[in-house]
């Protein structure tokens, strides 16, 4: 049984588990906005690295993170942080990852990289129009590449409109994730319908088509193969659930909306 | 070919990269790399009626396009991955093969699921190819660290 040695200098320690900390804050964000697992979990190795230790044991799955590291003297240390996953950010993704370059080349003190860490999640993304110029667009875009006219796009690209407001309206606080889709679904049925009834879209199931690729998450199960082919089984298997989860929720509210559209029996 | 399909592929790319809030300065290579996963979808789609086969031709391709440029520019290859990726992403499949469970029609059902299955793992096998045949070229420290 071996014993973890005393520390006589205290400030060792608590470097040590500054780093450690500083390692898993940045993987943690990179993870919140999109990164692979595969990629958190070197992020944090190769910090630590730098940072002198000996040995660094990851592990992450989309929700948790976690890391020891064993130091040359045989002092070790682990933490573990809870992921709650935001939106996709490939912006502060980029910064991020300049970030973990930069840290490994010139190791600055991490104080100075957690003030810029603060700094980037902090910053302001330009969320607005780019919802509101990137919803419309998709949904229109991709109602046309499902076989729709010029005008099913159109009707399309007007319920992505919608769609980007209600996403606005209705934050994680408010209504999980599932819910959350549902909900679009049902209204982006319903005014698919609607749309298509007062004569603007001719195809109700292109403009549907459209806007489904907006909330469906079949980027979410490629890359949930994706992990399982990589060796990160549980990540991939969770995201795998989470893919069918989100398909259910939204085939459940498009056939309420055909149910209440009369569309169906 | 239709231009039609590989115009409103690229366009589609173009709003999805907004959404997930790509730098602008990137947007242009990003909807690059859109278009020419749209464009050899469609192509490899003539030659071939298998979904598994002329999916995982469009993702190599795009994913060689992305992981090469990502090195130049020294930028995670997420960030062209993902917008090149959604009009080779199962999405439709998924929708259909849950929405026909709903309708409890299973024999439908289940060759959406199947389809869903076959273009997803034709997408991820070609991404995993590509970055695999990349990182042996270039054996970092970091994986010997990783897998020792």
């Amino acid at each position: 049984m071996e014993e973890t040695p005393e520390r006589t200098n205290e400030e060792d320690i608590y470097a040590v588990d500054r780093v450690l900390s500083l390692a898993l804050d940045i993987a943690e964000k990179m993870l919140e906005k999109g990164a692979q697992v595969q990629r958190a979990e070197e992020t944090v190795v190769r910090i630590c690295l730098a940072y002198g230790a000996k040995q660094v044991e990851p592990f992450a799955i989309n929700t948790l993170l976690q890391a020891t590291v064993c130091m040359p003297d045989g002092y070790h240390t682990t933490q573990i942080r809870r992921v709650y996953q935001t939106s996709t950010d490939l912006g502060k993704l980029e910064r991020l990852a300049k970030l973990v370059d930069r840290v490994v080349s010139e190791r600055p003190t991490p104080e100075a990289v957690q003030s810029e860490l603060q700094a980037i999640s902090e910053s302001k993304s330009r969320a607005l129009w780019m919802d509101f110029v990137g919803m419309p667009l998709g949904a229109g875009a991709f109602a046309i590449f499902f076989g729709g006219g010029i005008w099913d796009g159109v009707a399309a690209a007007l319920i992505g409109a919608v769609l980007a407001g209600l996403n606005l309206l209705l934050t994680s606080r408010i209504l999980n994730a599932v819910a959350r889709t549902a909900l679009s679904a049902l209204v982006g049925g319903l005014l698919a319908i609607f749309l298509c009834a007062v004569g603007l879209g001719k195809n109700p199931d292109s403009v549907m088509m459209g806007t489904i690729m907006l909330l469906i998450t079949g980027i979410l199960f490629g890359n949930a193969l994706r992990d399982l082919l990589c060796g990160d089984l549980i990540a991939g298997i969770l995201k795998c659930i989470q893919a069918f989860i989100s398909a259910f929720a939204i085939a459940a509210g498009y056939s309420v909306a055909l149910w209440l559209g009369g569309l169906l029996p | 070919m239709n231009w039609q399909s590989v115009l409103t592929g690229t366009l589609g790319c173009c709003g999805f990269a907004l959404l997930y809030r790509i730098p602008l300065k990137r947007l242009p290579l990003a909807v690059l790399g859109g278009a020419l996963g749209t464009l050899s979808l469609l192509l490899f789609q003539k030659i071939t009626d298998s979904l598994f086969t002329s999916n995982l031709l469009a993702a190599i391709v795009a994913a060689i396009y992305c992981e090469v440029t990502a090195r130049i520019l020294r930028t995670p290859v997420t960030l062209f991955m993902l917008p090149a990726l959604v009009p080779l992403a199962p999405g439709s499949y998924l929708y259909y093969a849950t929405f026909y469970f709903v309708q409890r029609d299973m024999g439908r059902c289940l060759s959406y699921a199947l389809g869903t299955f076959s273009v997803a793992s034709g997408l991820a096998v070609g991404i995993v190819t590509v970055s695999l045949i990349i990182r042996v070229i270039k054996i970092p420290k970091l994986q010997r660290h990783l897998h020792k």
